[in-house]
C-alpha cells in the first residue's frame, strides 16, 4: 500500500515537472477518446434494445400477400390489407396481437375556452398495443370497446391540453367528434420506437394520441406512413374492402411452439389466397423479432457505422502518437530509470510505476474526454437531428469513457515502458 | 564478502568480441577497502558493474555476502542490489526536482521499510555525512562535495554490506575531493567495505590494498601502508 502510494506521489510530481508534455499527450487521448465517445453516444441509442425483457418475444409479421405479378414482389410485406390485419387478429395463438397505422389531427380540450387545436400524432390501434409495448400509464388505462370513440393520450399532449392533471374522463374534440379520455401515459420514450421502425421513424416521439382503429377509420383519419394499393381509394374508411397494404402487425409470442403454431396459421392462410388465385408467390411468411425488426430496418444508420470505423481509426493514431510522446519521454528520463534500477528497483517495480503513471493519465485524460466528447456529441447532432433528445452521455457512457481512456493510455504507455524497464542499467548511468 | 573466479565478460558485435574481463579473480573480505585502478579501457567499469550486478557475466562464478548471483531472476538481482550494495556514481546520479530527503529516501522505499525507519535511516545517514541541516535543499542548492556526499548518505542509508564508488571524486575539485576520500576512509575505519575504482594513484596509495586491472586481468594486488592524512593533504 505504502509503495502504491509513492507511485502515485511520484506519478502526480512527474505531470507537475512536465506539463507541456503531459498536456499535450491528455490533449491527443482526449480528442480520440471525444470523438469516439460522442459517436458510441449516438451508436447506443441506435442499437438499444427497446423492451429487453420481451424483445425476443414480439414479433413484427410480414406476409405474402401482395397481388401484383410485376416485378419481385415475393418478399413478405410488413403492410398489411385490413381483412389480412383482421385474420391475424382473429388468431387466439399470440399472448397479445396488435394492429396499428400512423395518422394526425388535431385536437383541443371540450372545457378549453381557446378554440385553438393542437396538432397530435396519432396511432391507431388495437387495445393490445398498451400490453405489448409495455406502455407506461400515469392515469386511467386502455379502452375496453374497440368501437368506443375513447382515446388515450400521451403525457406532452396531457400536458399542453390539462396542464398536466389528471384528465381521465375529460372529453377531446377531434374533427368536431367528442372522444373520452380514458388513460394518460407517463413520459414514454421508446428508443427506438420499433413498432414504427420503418419508412425511418423508428427515433420519431412516441405518439400523442392511441384510439381504437375501428373509430379511426369510421372517422376516415388520414394514413400518415406508407401506404401502398392495386386500387383507388378516397379515404381510410374504404379501405377495409380493398387492396390497400398500410397496417402493420405485431404479436408477442412466449413459447417456441406459439411460434411454430403462429407461423403455421399465418402460412396457411397466404397458401388459401394462392389457391384462390389472389397472388401467385411461394408462401414467404416471417416473424422478426425486436431486434431482427430493427436490423433489417437498418435503423443503425449506416453513415454512424462508417463513422464509428472512422473514430476507431483515429483514436488508433491517437495512441500511436501518444506512444511516441511516451517513447521519447521515457528515453528523456532513462538517467532516472537507470538509478531506480541501480539502486533496487526490479523490471516490475518499474513497469508498476509506469503504469500507475498512466492510469492517472488516462484518468484526466477520462475528465477532458467526456467534456469534449458532449461537445462533439452536440455537433454531431446537427447531422442527425432526429436524435437530438435522444443520444446523451449517460451515466453507463461515461463509465465506458472513463475505462476506454484508461485503457488507451495505458497502451500507449505499453511499449515505452517495457523499453524502460527492460533498459540496460550500466549503460544508463555513469 | 565479494568472490569473483574466473569471471569473464565479453561484448559482441556482428564482427567483434571484446573481452571486457577474462580470468578475473577477486577475493575481497569484510571491512576491506581496495582500490581499483587501471588505464581507460581496461574493464575497471565493467568490473564494478559486474560486482555491483548492474551486468552480467559470461563465465565463472560470482559470490556475493554467500549468495552465488549467478542465474537470479531479476527480482533477485534487484533485491540483492538494494539490500547489499550501495552504490556512488562520479556524477553523483542525485535527481534535480527531488529534495536531498528524498533522494536519500529512494532506496529505502524500494526495501519497503515504513515510514519511520526510514525517516530515522535517512537522518543518520545525513548525520553521518554530515549535512543533516539541508534535507530540504535541492541538490542545485549544494557543492559538488556536499552532493557527493548526499550520494554517499543514500548509499549508506541501507546500511549495505559494501560500497561501491566509481571515481568518487573525479568531478571535484581537490579540496572537496578530499574532504570525499576523508568521509570514505571514517567509513572503512568504522567497518564499511569498499571497493572503489580511481584514476588518481595519490588517492590509490592512500588505500591499503591496490588491485590493477589491464586488458581485463588483474596484474597486480599491491598491499600498501596507507599515506596518513597529513601525507594525502
Amino acid at each position: 500500500m505504502e509503495m502504491l502510494i509513492y507511485y502515485i506521489k511520484l506519478s502526480i510530481h512527474n505531470i507537475k515537472r512536465h506539463t507541456l508534455f503531459f498536456t499535450l499527450m491528455i490533449t491527443t487521448l482526449a480528442l480520440g477518446i471525444a470523438v469516439l465517445l460522442a459517436n458510441l453516444a449516438i451508436l447506443k441509442v441506435m442499437s438499444s434494445d427497446p423492451i429487453p425483457q420481451k424483445s425476443d418475444k414480439i414479433f413484427s409479421v410480414n406476409m405474402t400477400t401482395w397481388p401484383e405479378t410485376k416485378g419481385d414482389n415475393s418478399e413478405p410485406l410488413h403492410i398489411l390489407r385490413y381483412r389480412d390485419a383482421m385474420h391475424i387478429l382473429k388468431s387466439d395463438i399470440p399472448t397479445y396481437s396488435l394492429i396499428h397505422y400512423e395518422s394526425n389531427v388535431y385536437t383541443r380540450a371540450v372545457e378549453s375556452k381557446s378554440l385553438s387545436r393542437f396538432g397530435a400524432t396519432t396511432r391507431a390501434t388495437t387495445q393490445a398495443f398498451f400490453q405489448l409495448t409495455n406502455a407506461p400509464f400515469e392515469y386511467g388505462q386502455s379502452w375496453e370497446n374497440e368501437n368506443a370513440f375513447e382515446v388515450v393520450i400521451g403525457a406532452d399532449l396531457n400536458q399542453k391540453l390539462f396542464g398536466g392533471i389528471n384528465s381521465v374522463g375529460k372529453n377531446i374534440e377531434i374533427d368536431n367528434k367528442l372522444f373520452r379520455i380514458v388513460g394518460v401515459l407517463k413520459p414514454w420514450h421508446l428508443k427506438p420506437l420499433f413498432y414504427h421502425a420503418s419508412e425511418r421513424r423508428a427515433f420519431n416521439k412516441t405518439d400523442d394520441l392511441f384510439a381504437p382503429i375501428e373509430v379511426a377509420l369510421d372517422n376516415s383519419w388520414g394514413i400518415g406512413a406508407r401506404a401502398s394499393s392495386t386500387e383507388m381509394y378516397n379515404a381510410s374508411s374504404e379501405t377495409r374492402e380493398k387492396n390497400v397494404f398500410y397496417l402493420q402487425a405485431f404479436v408477442q409470442l412466449d413459447t417456441q411452439q406459439q411460434k411454430t403454431e403462429f407461423q403455421n396459421y399465418l402460412d396457411s392462410y397466404s397458401q388459401s389466397l394462392k389457391d384462390a388465385g389472389e397472388h401467385p408467390f411461394d408462401i414467404n411468411n416471417k416473424l422478426y423479432n425486436v431486434n431482427e425488426w430493427l436490423t433489417k430496418n437498418k435503423v443503425v444508420d449506416d453513415k454512424i457505422l462508417a463513422f464509428a470505423l472512422a473514430t476507431l481509426l483515429f483514436l488508433a493514431v491517437c495512441i500511436f502518437n501518444a506512444s511516441s510522446l511516451l517513447l521519447a519521454r521515457y528515453h528523456s528520463a532513462k538517467f532516472e530509470t537507470g538509478l531506480r534500477r541501480a539502486i533496487g528497483a526490479s523490471k516490475k517495480q518499474i513497469f508498476l510505476q509506469g503504469s500507475i503513471e498512466s492510469i492517472i493519465i488516462g484518468t484526466i485524460c477520462a475528465f477532458f474526454s467526456i467534456v469534449i466528447g458532449w461537445i462533439f456529441l452536440k455537433l454531431s447532432l446537427s447531422l442527425f437531428p432526429y436524435l437530438t433528445d435522444i443520444a446523451n452521455f449517460d451515466m453507463q457512457l461515461m463509465i465506458m469513457g472513463i475505462c476506454i481512456a484508461i485503457a488507451t493510455s495505458f497502451i500507449s504507455a505499453l511499449y515505452p515502458l517495457i523499453r524502460a524497464s527492460n533498459s540496460n542499467i550500466s549503460s544508463e548511468i555513469k | 564478502m565479494l568472490k569473483m573466479n574466473s569471471i569473464s565478460r565479453i561484448f559482441r558485435t556482428d564482427t567483434i568480441q571484446t573481452h571486457a574481463l577474462r580470468d578475473f579473480n577477486l577475493n575481497v573480505t569484510e571491512g576491506e577497502f581496495v582500490a581499483v585502478t587501471g588505464p581507460s579501457g581496461s574493464g575497471k567499469s565493467t568490473f564494478l558493474n559486474v560486482a555491483g550486478l548492474l551486468d552480467t557475466f559470461d563465465g565463472g562464478s560470482y559470490e556475493l555476502d554467500g549468495v552465488n548471483v549467478k542465474g537470479l531472476s531479476d527480482d533477485e538481482l534487484s533485491h540483492l542490489r538494494n539490500e547489499k550494495i550501495g552504490f556512488i556514481f562520479q556524477s553523483y546520479n542525485l535527481i534535480p526536482d527531488f529534495n536531498i530527503f528524498d533522494n536519500v529516501d529512494m532506496p529505502l522505499r524500494y526495501r519497503g521499510f515504513n515510514a519511520k525507519e526510514r525517516k530515522r535511516r535517512i537522518e543518520s545517514a545525513l548525520e553521518l555525512v554530515g549535512l543533516a541541516s539541508r534535507q530540504k535543499y535541492l541538490p542545485s542548492q549544494l557543492s559538488g562535495g556536499q552532493q557527493q556526499r548526499i550520494a554517499i548518505a543514500r548509499a549508506l542509508a541501507g546500511e549495505p554490506k559494501i560500497l561501491l564508488a566509481d571515481e568518487p571524486t573525479g568531478n571535484l575539485d581537490s579540496l572537496m575531493a578530499r574532504q570525499v576520500m576523508e568521509l570514505l576512509h571514517s567509513l572503512n575505519e568504522q567497518g564499511s567495505t569498499i571497493i572503489m575504482v580511481t584514476h588518481d594513484p595519490d588517492q590509490a596509495r592512500a588505500i591499503k590494498r591496490n588491485v590493477q586491472v589491464i586488458d581485463g586481468q588483474i596484474t597486480d594486488m599491491s598491499i600498501y601502508a596507507p599515506l596518513t592524512s597529513a601525507q594525502t593533504a
